[in-house]
């Protein structure tokens, strides 16, 4: 038996390619021949083979095959059509493209892409289909996907490297100063809810007269410049400009730093797949603020604060409370920690990803 | 340790934030007015150093290199997957490298970046002008027919190159022939080690299953003598439980007979109408020979010795072997323990007491000797200390003769001379009302 993990571009540092990574090793672990193929790689490692020789390598009837599905890819579909072992969907969902009108064209156009790609995917027969959360492994069933055939499984991730991983003590030096920390971690993306998250921010400053700091942590993308634009417009024209602390391209380092020495991780997203950054805050103990969208409620459970309303008062009053209120807090923190350990620790994850290989083993 | 306050309901907590949040929209300060957006900011990403490529360098590697390394060149970064995928797709329909070469140089971010590429710009814009309909479609004509000469040229130079690269591919093949039959040994040496792996591995098992035997046996074995210990545990247990119930019992036996012993004495000492006159005189006597307050300690004289005792005032602890005795005195307001009297005295300080008084001296020397008894007492009295020991047969001691231990007649004479010989002075007899006597002496030095 052979084993191929199939997925468009592959870097280390995204969650796609973190869980991609992830499940070879785990295959290669269980003594499986396994190889990643791709169109391009970036920042890894591991040896990569091109897309087009899956099929010799993995297509007979005992191999098997794990797409990871985050965009457009029509390739994708030709070569799984072409494999006669057990093929494994992984749905990482893939953002509207709504989000990006008048942003960026080729954003849209790859986010409409890989969306209409998502009912030839889910109608493919591919013998099992599995969603980071049940929010995507829903999009798939309404997309024709048989419902007997879906199970979920969350991301493999890379919070334990974090965890053994040393913090920048520059940057915790920085950063703990007396000012009340409010970190967001994520790529800036206009599906991400940065311009909600600065007015969460202007309204704590302004109703709660306190010293804080806003923590934008994630990687700035030129081709989203006017979106990157729009969020430094509005933090100048609410005179938050020497408040907010931009960290591009984080290091391992820098994003543990950030966690230790922030009071809150808020999270105005308005469109997630899962969202790895939720269960990082839940294994390092930064307490949780979260607008209640897409995957978040499900990834979030009760180790948070969630609301379905996007009034920017309610997310500042919330950070008021967990700062002050600390049976909350510490309440809030051992949920956490707790489901962690029960729902997303990578032992668990193991566990559950061998479970749904055992129909192919 | 602190312990945090109790958490509030969840459902409690949000609707006091939502509280909250009303107060602070409230009390919050207007907005100051708003600021132009200023171009400058501490977000913009690092600009990029300036470079030259020309259009050779940057399209002679072959799909999905060629991407990578354009976007390198031309935007400085690996390729995003919504790039590459729009960029990939133009090439999948068709276009020209100079085409999405072009695309990433003149889009906004390649723009800002500004990487010099000598040539391209006519060349894309040719490239677009391509893609006008009909009139784009006659214009690539009217450039393929002008280039057909130089397209001859590039295919005899191609034929030469597919020839020199043919040979070189056979020259390649035929190395590897040579290779390939040197692995098939390699892999049939291999075979062979495997197989003598797989004896191995045969013994490996073997061995693995007697020791897997053997722990099973190991665990029956520790099975066993689990069950016998918690067997034991429970005949212990039993056993425990059965003392008790005996010890329950002899205590009980033995308060019954505490209670009938003390009812004959009560009896005996009823009869004995002249023991109140003779215990007053002697207690009168005594109290006159120690200080105001003294302390004096009783050994099993009965209670009524005690309160003479006490009324002549004198601070006076009793002792009796009698639990019934020990009660009944306690009722009356006395100090009595229950105890043995060799025990009492072992356990009492040095030069601790004013007196100490034996109305039945002939059961108390049946507990113990007399020379033990009297350096006992020689002990606990401070110096010039009195000791007060009687001579008949008193009815408190009652009791011990009924038990056969103390049907003594003593002579007050031999006590006398015994107290004398352990170093008392001032030997002097007590005589009661009734003629009955007591010996009274004083704590001296020993002779030499």
């Amino acid at each position: 038996m052979r084993a191929a993990i199939l997925i468009p571009v592959l870097t280390s540092k995204d969650a796609v390619g973190a869980d991609a990574l992830a499940m070879a090793s785990i295959l290669e672990d269980m003594g499986i021949e396994t190889r990643v193929f791709c169109q391009s790689a970036s920042g890894v490692e591991r040896k990569t083979y091109p897309a087009n020789q899956l099929p010799q390598f993995a297509g007979g009837p005992r191999d098997l095959v794990i797409y990871h599905f985050s965009t457009g890819w029509p390739a994708a579909i030709e070569l799984l059509g072409r494999c006669r072992g057990y093929r494994i969907v992984k749905y990482h969902n893939i953002t509207p493209p709504e989000f990006f009108s008048d942003i960026s064209a080729d954003y849209e156009t790859a986010c409409r892409n890989g969306r209409q790609e998502i009912a030839s995917i889910a109608t493919l027969g591919c013998e099992l289909y599995l969603g980071a959360s049940a929010y995507n492994l829903g999009e798939l069933q309404k997309a024709g996907m048989p419902a007997d055939r879906g199970g979920v499984l969350a991301p493999f991730h890379r919070v334990d490297e974090m965890a053994e991983a040393e913090g920048d003590v520059a940057l915790i030096k920085q950063l703990t100063d007396g000012s009340r920390n409010f970190l967001m971690v994520g790529r800036v993306a206009p599906n991400k809810g940065h311009l909600a998250l600065v007015d969460a921010f202007d309204a704590y400053v302004r109703g709660y007269s306190a010293t804080a700091r806003l923590i934008i942590l994630g990687k700035i993308d030129p081709r989203l410049d006017r979106y990157t634009a729009a969020i430094t417009g509005r933090i100048e024209a609410l005179d938050l400009a020497d408040r907010v602390l931009w960290i591009d391209a984080a290091s391992e380092a820098q994003l543990k730093a950030a966690y230790l020495a922030s009071h809150v991780f808020m999270l105005l997203s308005e469109h997630e797949g899962f969202c790895v950054p939720l269960i990082e805050s839940m294994a390092v103990g930064t307490p949780i603020v979260a607008h209640a969208s897409s995957a978040v409620p499900e990834t979030l459970g009760d180790a948070g604060l969630i609301w379905e309303e996007r009034d920017p008062w309610l997310y500042a009053a919330s950070a008021a409370r967990l700062f002050e209120d600390d049976a909350l807090r510490a309440g809030m923190l051992e949920r956490a920690r707790l489901r962690y350990r029960q729902q997303f620790a990578i032992e668990v994850l193991r566990e559950r990803f061998i479970g749904f290989l055992e129909p192919a083993l | 340790m602190n312990r945090l306050p109790q958490e509030k309901p969840l459902e409690v907590v949000r609707n006091e934030i939502r509280a909250d949040a009303e107060s602070a929209r409230l009390r919050a300060p207007p907005r100051p007015a708003r600021k132009p957006p200023q171009a400058t900011s501490n977000t913009a990403p690092a600009a990029a150093t300036q470079s030259r490529y020309s259009i050779s360098e940057l399209s002679h590697a072959p799909f999905p290199g060629f991407l990578e390394h354009a976007f390198q060149a031309l935007l400085r970064r690996p390729p995003d997957p919504a790039g590459f995928d729009a960029q990939a797709r133009l090439l999948a329909q068709g276009r020209s490298k100079i085409e999405v070469l072009g695309n990433l140089r003149w889009s906004p971010e390649g723009r800002e970046i500004g990487v010099r590429v000598p040539w391209l710009l006519p060349r894309y814009l040719l490239a677009k002008c391509l893609r006008i309909p009909v009139l784009g479609y006659l214009l690539e004509w009217v450039v393929c027919l002008g280039g057909l000469p130089r397209i001859v040229q590039h295919q005899r130079a191609a034929d030469i190159y597919h020839s020199v690269r043919l040979q070189e591919v056979l020259s390649a093949f035929r190395g590897l022939q040579a290779e390939l039959a040197a692995a098939r040994g390699d892999i049939a040496r291999l075979d062979t080690d495997q197989q003598r792996l797989g004896v191995r591995l045969d013994d490996l098992n073997d061995r693995t299953s007697q020791l897997q035997a053997e722990i099973a046996r190991v665990g029956a074995d520790a099975h066993e003598l689990r069950h016998l210990v918690l067997s034991m545990n429970h005949w212990l247990a039993s056993l425990r439980k059965n003392l008790s119930a005996l010890e329950l019992a002899e205590a009980d036996q033995a308060r019954q007979a505490d209670t009938l012993d003390a009812d004959i004495a009560a009896r005996m000492m009823a009869l004995d109408t002249a023991r109140p006159d003779r215990l007053g005189g002697w207690a009168g006597q005594v109290a006159s020979l120690l200080p105001a307050g003294a302390r004096v300690l009783d050994l099993c004289s009965g209670d009524d010795w005690l309160a003479c005792l006490v009324g002549n005032g004198i601070e006076a602890i009793g002792i009796d072997t009698n639990t019934e005795v020990g009660a009944r005195a306690r009722a009356a307001g006395l100090s009595m323990a229950v105890a043995e009297p060799s025990e009492v005295l072992a356990r009492t300080a040095d030069r601790s007491l004013h007196g100490l008084t034996a109305l039945d001296t002939g059961a108390l020397l049946c507990e113990m000797p007399a020379n033990s008894l009297l350096v006992a007492i020689r002990r606990v009295l401070l110096p010039g200390g009195l000791v007060v020991l009687g001579c008949g047969r008193e009815p408190a001691g009652i009791t011990a003769r009924l038990r056969g231990r103390a049907d003594v007649q003593l002579n007050a004479e031999l006590i006398r001379q015994a107290l004398l010989a352990a170093g008392f002075v001032d030997v002097r007899t007590l005589v009661a009302s009734d003629g009955a006597v007591c010996l009274a002496a004083r704590i001296g030095s020993l002779p030499e």
